[in-house]
Formats: structure tokens, C-alpha cells, sequence
């Protein structure tokens, strides 16, 4: 289901792509080597509104540093695989393999078991986003702007996040997170996407004060 | 720099910070405590990127309208289904109804 929703938003993208002035081909590249939605959309964005290279490249990272946290979150886990896989899956990393992959880490103890769950979860998202983005490509134009398609990202983000609110640190977590983030972007004074960075920051720090050490099977 | 170039450097940087931690970590142990403060990291991370979706458009903070209540009615869906595909289905339906009576 969630590839599903993947989709939509990756012909959101190809849509956006096909009515930029960025060749169509060199844009559904990005899907293939970037491969984040948010972080397309900003960068083509900026990139057809005439941005500074350096205000274009530095929104788009800014957006993307998040995965400096699933990174982190990853590690305990990735550090029992083998070289050549500590390297090649974190270009596949998204918000959805490393959730889902998360929530499936409390119950999988098997290092086998964990890297092909994640290689297998990311590739469907992979697959299913370079389609996506084709098929907007392809529709261009003819997708009219009042079906507001973009608000499926923030759909499939609150489905993702609700399976990870099970106890009390990750609900404090979530709610210190969301009141900085608003808060951080109403004074206008960080770069776009950084107020996403300070404000997780904020929740995951605020929440740790109250955590349990990590066992066997807690959450 | 054309949006070629731009991709690629934004395509590198962000493989390095997918990589970050977990090329750093290889083969180090992770205090327990820690490891439990890492794993709350999405359920930061994804209500920071809902809030940043909803609150904000392309010319700053959204004013009150069917983003906000199509969001409410999508979350109460998540948590009491569950199922991606409700709260898909109910969010983008609710936004479609709520912008044509706003």
C-alpha cells in the first residue's frame, strides 16, 4: 500500500518535470540518483524560478539531511552486515524503508533476515518512484492543478508515522517535533528545510530524557 | 551551473549523508540508552515533515482551510485503522469535498 502512495507523488514530480524547463530526461534522472521526493521537487523548483546554484543545491541538502538521522537510527543494525551492503543500501534509504524497517528490527533479530527485509522494501519503493515519475512525465500537462495530488505526501507520511507513536518517548518525540518545526519556519529566519532538521532534532532530544535503555524487545 | 551539475552534487551529497553514520559506526557497539534514543528518530522526523507540508506553501505559512481539516480527519483515520490506504482515500477525498464547499 504504501509503494501505492509512492506513485502519485513520483508522477507529481514527473508532472512538475514535464512543465519546467529542465529537459524531461535529465529531470527523471534525479528519481534514479537523487531519489527524494521532496529534495527533487525543491531543487527543480528553485532551479525553474531562476534560484542561485548554491540556494537551489543548499535547500535541496538541507532537506535531505534528515537521512543523517536514519543514518544514525540504521547503524546499530547495518553494522552487522557486510561491507559491500553498508555501502549500497543507504542510496536507497527513504522515510518509508527506514521506518518500516525500524519497526521490523524490534522483533527481527536475524542479521539475514534484516538486510534483505530492507533491500526488498526499498527496492518496491525505488521501482515503484522511477515509475511514478515516468508516468508524470508522460502525462504532463494534461494533469489539471485542482486534484492537489502534492497532499498525498503529507498522507503517507502521517500513515508511516502513526505506527511509530507506540510508547511515551516517541509521542513527546512527535509533538516537541511538530510544535518547533511550525514554530522554527513562522520566523522565516533558517534556510527552507532546516526548520524540519531543528525541529526532529528538538523532539528526538526532548524525548530522550525520558527514554529506556534499549532491550530485547522493547520498542 | 546548469541543473544537471546541481543534481549531481545534491545526488553525492546526499548519498554521503545516507551513508554517514552508518560507514562511521560499522563495527562499533552502541550504548543501549542510545540506541533507544535512536530508534524515536522517525517518530520525529515524519510529523516534522507533515507540519512542514501543511503549515507551509510556496508563499509561507497556508492560511486556515481544507489542508488543515482534510490533515485532522486524516490522522484520526490513521490511528484508529492503521491502513495506508484509508487514510490516503479519506485525505484526498475530504480535501476534494472541502474545497468545493470552502
Amino acid at each position: 500500500m504504501l509503494a501505492l502512495g509512492v506513485l502519485p507523488f513520483g508522477a507529481v514530480y514527473g508532472v512538475a518535470v514535464s512543465q519546467s524547463g529542465v529537459n524531461d530526461l535529465v529531470g527523471a534522472a534525479s528519481s534514479v540518483l537523487v531519489f527524494a521526493g521532496a529534495a527533487q521537487l525543491s531543487l527543480l523548483e528553485l532551479n525553474d524560478s531562476g534560484a542561485a546554484a548554491i540556494v537551489a543545491v543548499g535547500t535541496a541538502l538541507a532537506i535531505n539531511a534528515r537521512f543523517v538521522l536514519y543514518s544514525a537510527a540504521l547503524a546499530p543494525a547495518f553494522s552487522e552486515f557486510p561491507r559491500g551492503w553498508r555501502a549500497g543500501l543507504p542510496h536507497l534509504m527513504t522515510d518509508q524503508a527506514a521506518t518500516l524497517s525500524l519497526i521490523e528490527y524490534r522483533t527481527e533479530k536475524r542479521e539475514l533476515s534484516r538486510r534483505w527485509f530492507y533491500l526488498g522494501a526499498a527496492t518496491i519503493l525505488f521501482v515503484f518512484w522511477q515509475v511514478g515519475t515516468v508516468l508524470g512525465v508522460l502525462a504532463g500537462a494534461q494533469v489539471p492543478d485542482g486534484l492537489q495530488l502534492e497532499f498525498i505526501i503529507p498522507l503517507m507520511f502521517t500513515a508511516l508515522a502513526v505506527p511509530t507513536l507506540t510508547h511515551r518517548p516517541a509521542i513527546l518525540a512527535a509533538v516537541v517535533s511538530v510544535a518547533v518545526t511550525v514554530a522554527a519556519g513562522m520566523t522565516g529566519a533558517l534556510a527552507p528545510g532546516t526548520n524540519i532538521l531543528v525541529g526532529a532534532l528538538a523532539g528526538v532530544a526532548s524525548a530522550a530524557l525520558i527514554v529506556e535503555p534499549a532491550t530485547e524487545d522493547s520498542p | 551551473m546548469s541543473f544537471a551539475v546541481q543534481m549531481l552534487v545534491v545526488a553525492i551529497g546526499t548519498y554521503l549523508m545516507r551513508a554517514s553514520v552508518i560507514i562511521a559506526a560499522a563495527g562499533r557497539s552502541i550504548p543501549p540508552r542510545l540506541e533507544a534514543t535512536l530508534r524515536l528518530i522517525p517518530a520525529a522526523v515524519l510529523p516534522a515533515l507533515v507540519a512542514e507540508a501543511v503549515a507551509f506553501d510556496s508563499d509561507g505559512v497556508r492560511p486556515l482551510g481544507p489542508w488543515y481539516a482534510a490533515m485532522a480527519l486524516a490522522v484520526a483515520v490513521a490511528v484508529r485503522t492503521r491502513s495506508v490506504g484509508w487514510t490516503l482515500l479519506v485525505g484526498m477525498g475530504s480535501l476534494w469535498g472541502l474545497d468545493a464547499i470552502w
